[in-house]
């Protein structure tokens, strides 16, 4: 018998579920078998450190307040079609007069962009328009939202959307900086200035061995004209391996043009040296543009840049 | 309200049958019934998993919504208890997944200028040191989720091999490799406590 099959044994023996059959066999490895003889005495000693461990047990206090989040949580099941009020104090916001542009990266794991797309129907069904939009890009999702500039009660709504959103949002883009989202102090946001915002998109595309390509992330930066924007964000994948982190710095060149670098660098999962991609790209509205490419294991990162301009609402558009 | 007879002792299939069928049909009272069936036995399960209130706590909301709202299509094949501590696995295991990720990105937003970002949360905490039940509770936080989730379903759960298989929706060998994985592991870990022999090298 070896020593793995012996081991199995000895673990169901103390769970009581070992076969007869199976026992004597057992017996006479553990006979023969240092390692296993000590294994067996471990395992009886753990087992009685954990049958004397802390057995927890919630109070009275605790079962009541669960119970009634799960009736409320049954009750909203029940009654899903019926407008939610937090909702409609949401719109109410979003349909405020809007002139400005707000960027908000999402990640959201598997399984809860389902959940996400049918709230995000749920909000446009009920009035307001396309405020809010999703982009589904397999593991992470991006939501943009349009939210007013200038209302007092900006930072509740604000933190009514990431409740709303159950804590999924991640990232504030605002004015080419990245923060973690929280309720917000001052929000400026970049396209309130004068002139024209240059919206960046960054795309981080794994190609695994088999040739299947996926977006693992999109973080968007805001360039205004005439300022020079910087901003580093992290991002991990939930996917797959690692963690990565941008840095990126805009500027616009004498021609009017923006020249985005871009650097990147990709943890591997089994540690050892980070992969760094970096590139310099001269943003051309509308197109996407290959930056870098590295390869790590067996799959391979490509780093694509591309823009569009948004205009804030109700503005000309001005000369560049 | 608590209706007589509905304690953490169970109740028969016949009766949980019951309390399902009205819950599908819009029984909000049976919901509770089914509550308090199991409240207590998935608390443990959650804290063992978690290893600690807030996150059990955190799973346990969770597992419950995601039982609210799967229970009209719940075919009624396995009981309810194998159900929702199915749930209530997976649900323990994103959460383990979001917090390492959270400890991850926070650790970079907070230092940009890092050489690295870290790693992730590292499963074994600083410890009190020499303190066997804390390493032993460490130890368990350390296994890889399946082998954790076998482990405490079993052996602190006292669940029998055929119902923590199909808990984990795999099969009885499965489950008993499982089992002995963790204790493998916890052996290795605790061996300087246990062996008292000290010095060897133990690899994880």
């Amino acid at each position: 018998m070896r020593c793995e099959d012996a081991r199995v044994h000895i673990s169901r023996e103390i769970d009581g579920e070992l076969p007869a059959g199976k026992r004597e066999a057992m017996q006479r490895h553990v006979e023969q078998c240092a390692d296993c003889a000590r294994f067996a005495e471990q395992c009886r000693a753990i087992g009685s450190l954990m049958a004397d461990s802390e057995v927890h047990a919630p109070d009275a206090a605790y079962r009541a307040e669960l119970l009634r989040r799960v009736r409320e949580a049954a009750a909203e099941q029940a009654g899903r079609k019926e407008l939610r009020p937090r909702a409609q104090r949401v719109l109410s916001y979003l349909a405020a007069a809007a002139c400005v542009l707000l960027f908000v990266c999402v990640v959201i794991q598997q399984g809860r962009i389902a959940h996400l797309r049918a709230e995000i129907s749920h909000l446009r069904t009920i009035g307001a328009g396309p405020v809010v939009e999703l982009q589904d890009f397999g593991a992470i999702a991006r939501v943009s939202a349009v939210l007013p500039v200038g209302v007092p009660e900006q930072a509740e709504a604000f933190r009514m959307l990431s409740d709303y959103f159950q804590g999924g949002l991640k990232w504030l883009v605002q004015d080419g900086r990245q923060s973690e989202l929280g309720v917000a102090g001052d929000i400026s946001l970049a396209a309130a200035t004068a002139g024209t915002a240059l919206r960046a998109e960054i795309r981080l595309v794994r190609v695994e061995g088999g040739g299947e390509a996926r977006v693992i992330s999109a973080p968007t930066l805001t360039i205004v004209s005439g300022e020079e924007a910087s901003f580093s964000l992290a991002a991990t994948d939930g996917l797959g391996p690692g963690q990565f982190r941008y840095r990126c710095a805009a500027r616009r060149t004498e021609r009017g043009r923006v020249l985005l670098a871009v650097a990147l660098e990709v943890n591997p999962p089994a540690g050892g040296e980070p992969a760094r991609l970096w590139g310099l790209a001269e943003l051309h509205e509308g197109q996407w543009l290959p930056v870098a490419y590295t390869q790590m294991g067996d799959a391979s990162y490509l780093l694509l840049v591309g823009s569009s301009s948004e205009p804030p609402a109700g503005r000309e558009e001005p000369g560049t | 309200m608590v209706a007589a007879g509905w304690g953490s002792e169970g109740v028969d299939e016949t009766q949980e049958r019951r309390l399902i069928a009205r819950w599908q049909a819009g029984e909000r009272d049976a919901l509770e019934a089914l509550f308090h069936t199991h409240c207590d036995r998935a608390y443990g399960l959650a804290h063992r998993l978690t290893g600690s209130h807030a996150d059990a706590d955190d799973v346990l909301q969770d597992a419950w919504l995601r039982a609210v709202r799967g229970l009209s299509q719940f075919d009624g094949r396995a009981r309810f208890g194998t159900w929702f501590y199915s749930i209530l696995l997976r649900v323990a295991a994103d959460h383990a997944r979001r917090r390492r990720r959270r400890a991850a990105v926070e650790s970079l937003t907070e230092a940009p200028e890092a050489q690295a970002p870290a790693a992730g949360a590292d499963p074994s905490e600083r410890a009190a040191a020499g303190e066997l039940k804390d390493a032993l509770q460490q130890a368990i936080r350390a296994l890889p989720v399946k082998q954790r989730a076998a482990l405490v379903l079993v052996a602190f759960e006292g669940m029998s091999y055929a119902e923590a298989a199909k808990v984990m929706d795999c099969s009885d060998g499965t489950l008993a490799w499982r089992v002995a994985e963790a204790r493998r592991r916890l052996a290795d870990k605790l061996a300087p406590y246990l062996d008292k022999a000290g010095g060897a090298d133990h690899a994880m």
